[in-house]
């Protein structure tokens, strides 16, 4: 049983724990019900209380490592944290995609029905050597699909263009517009 | 901003199977390479990259005239305005900060900037024109990228604020006027075919807006792991069974229905040519009937063109820029009734 540490007389059923962002215990005040309601709780709070920091607390003793690394990064880019994405659906700058990709992932998988490599255009900047590799991988995933609904003349085009960029890109991606 | 005259190149209804497609859209979007993306840019810099923007687009040479327009110096009638006109989307024009739109003569393009990307790229064509819209979008990108940096990874594509935009960044989307499965209640089964194939339907403005009426977006929602081509190819396979869907519910309509529905049609265009006041929503309810009277043949002295362009005119912005002034809702649906006859004619 604990005492009031205001009045010191009656039990303590009013159990107040502050929690620094680092999630360690910073401090434990116990209180009765009528010491708590006179007690100035409000100064010893943060201003704003975020949901996301109290699911925080709640669920992080139980994550795994990884994700427990995730809800600690932030960008030093741009500042952004993994739950400030999770609440607006929003990235703060292109670095983020790298500094959470464990947990853009996930939504990438679900949005884009698993699809996990870009297959459509290239900027001139990227150079010639991306343009060939992403053109080889949309045909190669053309040719499959080709394939597999049995339209074999398609199939035939899909295979020669294949081919003529796979000679492009053993032969050091010359192409016409680097000239 | 001034009221133009006419309504865009891609409301004249010239296009393709325009009786049942309105409009054909590509959307690109685009970030540049080091900086943050929207909420995160710091006002300063948010100043400075949409003057970079704005240069880069004057730079890029587009095939028409332009004109660039600051949304944030601009009075929300005027924000409501471009909404109206599909020049810009809605967060676009309820949005705060520093943002702009660039907008051809034709009003075939748009370039949002400082949109949820830093530029949002818009091409706009009358009826089923996908290649076109392709072809043109794909051009701006280049010319654009000729000044701007983007940021682009190998393995994600092109990097934009939102992962569901990732990848090609596109959002191709078909506008639809389907009345004839919405009168025979063919439509919920029609959609349940379209979210089989990955498509989305959503509401006349795009995307947050809710499919109202008789008009339908359909939108692709992959936008990684195929390329652009294969989208269009979908909406290429799809859309036209929509269409063939559509058509022959008219038929029947006309064989078996036909007075039930020569009587909705004639009614509306009652209404339209005698009203003294109507809503906006009371208007496009009753002009949706009538484009589909045009379309049937049943109102031979209309044209489609004109039709959608009273759809546009009639808009509350719209209705407020003729009039000059500010007005109420009340006001503004005597205004409508006065406007609407002016092109339908009174009865």
């Amino acid at each position: 049983m604990v005492y009031c540490q205001i009045c010191k007389k009656n039990i303590a059923t009013v159990h107040y724990t502050e929690i620094d962002a680092d999630y360690t215990v910073k401090k434990e005040t116990h209180m009765c019900e009528s010491c708590a309601q006179t007690h100035d709780l409000e100064a010893a709070q943060p201003k704003t209380i975020s949901p996301f920091k109290v699911i925080e607390s709640l669920i992080k003793p139980n994550l795994p490592k990884h994700l427990k690394i995730l809800l600690e990064t932030r960008c030093e880019q741009c500042g952004m944290t993994y739950p400030e994405f999770r609440a607006a659906g929003r990235l703060g700058c292109p670095h983020d995609y790298h500094v959470f990709k464990e947990g853009i992932q996930n939504v990438l998988e679900q949005v884009h029905g698993g699809a996990r490599r870009h297959l459509g255009k290239v900027p001139r900047r990227a150079g010639d050597a991306i343009r060939l590799e992403t053109r080889r991988a949309a045909l190669r995933g053309e040719l499959e699909q080709a394939i597999a609904v049995e339209d074999y003349e398609r199939a035939a085009e899909l295979r020669d263009a294949l081919r003529s960029i796979e000679e492009e890109i053993q032969g050091g991606g010359t192409s016409a517009d680097e000239a | 901003m001034r009221l133009e005259r006419d309504t865009g190149e891609w409301l004249k209804g010239s296009g393709p199977e325009s009786d049942i497609v309105i409009s054909s859209r590509i959307r690109l979007a685009r970030n540049l390479q080091g900086y943050a993306f929207r909420t995160k840019l710091a006002p300063a810099a948010r100043i400075a990259l949409e003057q970079k923007l704005h240069e880069a687009i004057d730079a890029a040479g587009l095939p028409e005239k332009v004109r660039y327009s600051r949304l944030d110096e601009f009075p929300e009638v005027d924000r409501q305005y471009l909404l109206e006109r599909h020049l810009i989307s809605r967060e676009h024009a309820g949005g705060e900060g520093a943002r702009g739109v660039a907008v051809t003569a034709s009003e075939n393009i748009s370039i949002m900037t400082l949109e949820e990307d830093h530029l949002r790229l818009q091409v706009l064509r009358s009826g089923l024109d996908l290649d076109a819209c392709w072809t043109e979008i794909d051009r701006l990108d280049d010319r654009l990228e000729e000044h701007l940096t983007y940021a682009f990874d190998p393995e994600l594509g092109y990097l934009t604020a939102c992962p569901t935009n990732v990848g090609t960044g596109i959002r191709v989307s078909v506008m639809l006027h389907l009345p004839g499965l919405v009168l025979t209640q063919h439509i919920e089964r029609m959609f349940r075919s379209i979210v089989r194939i990955s498509l989305v339907v959503r509401g006349l403005y795009g995307e947050g807006t809710q499919a109202s009426g008789d008009f339908f977006q359909v939108s692709n929602q992959v936008t990684l792991g195929q390329t652009e081509r294969q989208i269009i190819d979908e909406f290429k396979q799809f859309v036209p069974r929509i269409i063939d869907y559509e058509r022959k519910v008219r038929e029947k309509l006309l064989t078996s229905d036909r007075e039930r529905i020569e009587d909705r049609v004639s009614r509306a265009c009652g209404t339209l040519r005698s009203a003294r006041t109507i809503s906006s929503a009371e208007a496009m309810e009753k002009l949706s009937l009538v484009r589909l009277g045009v379309n049937m043949g049943l109102i031979p002295d209309l044209e489609i063109g004109a039709v959608n362009s009273i759809f546009i005119n009639a808009q509350p912005a719209h209705i407020i820029k003729r009039a000059g002034r500010a007005m109420d809702a009340e006001e503004r649906d005597v205004a409508r009734a006065r406007y609407i006859q002016e092109e339908m004619g009174s009865n």
